[in-house]
């Protein structure tokens, strides 16, 4: 995923899909964190 | 789907099925879980960075686009025609060199800003010393209080440079409440003025256009000729270039989702009478020149409308031609008879004044005192009396334009330019015709004017006469007809704003294909404007 000649390739389009799908992963991980680290 | 998105999909599921599994049914375990879950942000931490990383490249590369050096090459060479208004057949030397503008402002603008004022005088005094005049105080002698103030401007004004001293405003005030008109004399002095140097101002003038025209190799049909002929070409290239469009979109002017496929379909379907994404690219620059010039003619149309009531003006004045012949001369020979019974009176006070401080005899003092008492009010009455006799001049002046120039085969534009010739009478007529709606810039509005008639397409109103006003609406119509355009009169006459909007929109999406600009980069370029402007925030 860190290889830039691989993300260089992809459409405009699919790029800020791309950054969407990651950010909405980090949205995810971040409120799983909350939930669950505030548990008793 | 690209492949990298199904791969990072089918990870994301994975690092998800992984945290599913994972026991959180004691403190241990969720510190646990909380690790794993850190652990995973880490990585997509990193990899949003990466994607950042490959975005705002683009968006800087995209975006790093340099007007056509074309550009600014042509518009330096056009200021240097620039002083094509010197050669109109029309007017006088006194508007060609903005005399005109200087005297109006002090007419309309004086309303106590003394500053201003000021500036006025000083750029009249700095126009005769650029003819090779030199004013000095004893010019201004209209009436006393001219020379009163004109004494402090030349002593201190002049020699300091600063209008705004204290000196020049205890002056004004002291005058002013003896004489409220002072800055109607000062502008009727600086009528007389140019009045009795206008032989040598004109011949100054005509010295300075030969040598204009000489520099340049051309006649002054040729130097005309040049100066539409680049603005045309300047004109072509702005609307193509490249850097202008994308700012366009970078300053929210324009958005992309207005020039998609469909909405551009529908509106080629509804104007052209061809289908246009069926037809060859050779038909279809046919069909976009054509939509090209209906929208340089509805530009000229709408401006047509926007100042119907200056041509209606100036056609109700040719229709009574006859009587306007010789009425310029009359006037003007009206005008200096009382303008010399003035300045004889002037020289008579002067000499009363100095008289009585000297008369020992006390009845002929006293009689000369009284003169003396008395003539600012008779003088000021004659300056009013010749302030109206130049504002008709002003309107004869144009009179006599229009015995001399306009017959029925005179052009509309033609009369647009008599009517751009004189500033102040078109001032004038603007006034009276937006004296309902005061919130109307009415200088900005003749500079409208002013502007369209130096831009380069007036192809219709060039062509229209006079005698054919009356259909244009069905000549525009015919004539793209022809051209495969469905436009009807009414699309005219009902509906001006929304065609302007349409053909507007075709033209810009036509000159969007012929910059060197993606339509998929723009529409990324604003998407990640807002994506940047959205991270500033956060």
């Amino acid at each position: 995923m860190e290889k830039n000649f691989e993300l260089a390739k992809l459409s405009n389009e699919n790029l800020l899909k791309l950054y969407k799908q990651v950010d909405e992963y980090i949205t995810f991980l971040e409120k799983e964190k909350k939930e669950k680290g505030t548990e008793e | 789907m690209s492949d990298i998105l199904v791969e990072f999909d089918k990870y994301i599921s994975t690092n998800k099925d992984v945290l599913n599994v994972l026991p959180i049914n004691t403190k241990k375990n969720r510190k646990k879980y909380i690790e794993k879950v850190e652990e995973l942000e880490e990585t997509a931490l990193k990899i949003k960075k990466v994607i950042w990383n490959e975005i705002e490249e683009r968006y800087e590369r995209y975006i790093d686009v340099v007007p056509n050096p074309k550009i600014s090459e042509l518009s330096k060479n056009i200021r240097s025609v620039e002083e094509i208004d010197l050669f109109n057949e029309l007017n006088t030397p006194y508007e060609k060199l903005g005399f005109d503008r200087i005297t109006h402002n002090l007419d309309c603008f004086f309303e106590g800003n003394l500053d201003f004022v000021n500036e006025n005088i000083n750029a009249f005094i700095n126009k005769f010393k650029d003819l090779g005049i030199e004013l000095s105080e004893e010019d201004f002698n209209y009436s006393p209080y001219t020379n009163e103030y004109m004494k402090v401007f030349f002593e201190d004004g002049i020699t300091s440079g600063d209008f705004s001293s204290e000196k020049l405003k205890k002056a004004f005030e002291k005058i002013y409440w003896k004489c409220p008109d002072i800055v109607t004399h000062i502008e009727l002095n600086m009528r007389y003025l140019y009045y009795i140097n206008s032989k040598k101002i004109e011949k100054e003038l005509n010295s300075r256009n030969e040598k204009i025209l000489s520099d340049m190799n051309l006649d002054k049909n040729g130097l005309v000729k040049n100066f539409f002929e680049m603005n045309k070409e300047l004109l072509t290239l702005q609307r193509t270039d490249s850097k202008a469009i994308l700012d366009k979109f970078l300053n929210d002017e324009w958005k992309i989702k207005d020039f998609g496929e469909k909405d551009m379909s529908i509106l080629y379907e509804r104007l052209s009478a061809k289908n246009y994404f069926s037809a060859s690219p050779k038909e279809q620059e046919e069909i976009n020149d054509n939509f090209v010039k209906l929208l340089n003619t509805l530009y000229e149309y709408n401006a047509y409308i926007k100042y119907k009531f200056i041509i209606d003006d100036l056609k109700e004045k040719y229709k009574h031609k006859d009587t306007l012949q010789d009425s310029y001369e009359k006037k003007n020979k009206e005008l200096r008879q009382k303008e010399q019974e003035l300045l004889k009176e002037n020289k008579k006070y002067k000499r009363n004044l100095k008289m009585s401080k000297k008369a020992w005899l006390i009845f002929i003092r006293k009689k000369l005192e009284k003169k003396v008492y008395e003539f600012p009010v008779v003088s000021n009455a004659k300056i009013k009396e010749l302030k109206n006799l130049y504002l008709e001049l002003d309107e004869e002046v144009v009179n006599s334009r229009i015995v001399e120039f306009v017959d029925d085969n005179c052009t509309i534009k033609y009369m647009f330019k008599i009517v751009i010739s004189f500033y102040t009478y078109a001032y004038k007529l603007a006034k009276e015709y937006y004296k309902d709606d005061p919130d109307i810039d009415i200088e900005q509005e003749l500079q409208g004017l002013i502007d369209f008639i130096n831009q380069p397409y007036k192809v219709m109103l060039n062509n229209i006469k006079l005698a054919e006003e009356s259909e244009i609406t069905s000549i525009i119509a015919n004539r793209y007809k022809i051209l495969n355009i469905n436009l009807e009169q009414e699309d005219l006459e009902e509906n001006l704003d929304t065609l302007l909007e349409d053909v507007g929109k075709i033209v810009d999406y036509y000159n969007i294909t012929k910059s060197s600009l993606d339509i998929d980069n723009i529409a990324f370029v604003e998407k990640v404007k807002t994506m940047i402007a959205k991270n500033k925030k956060q």
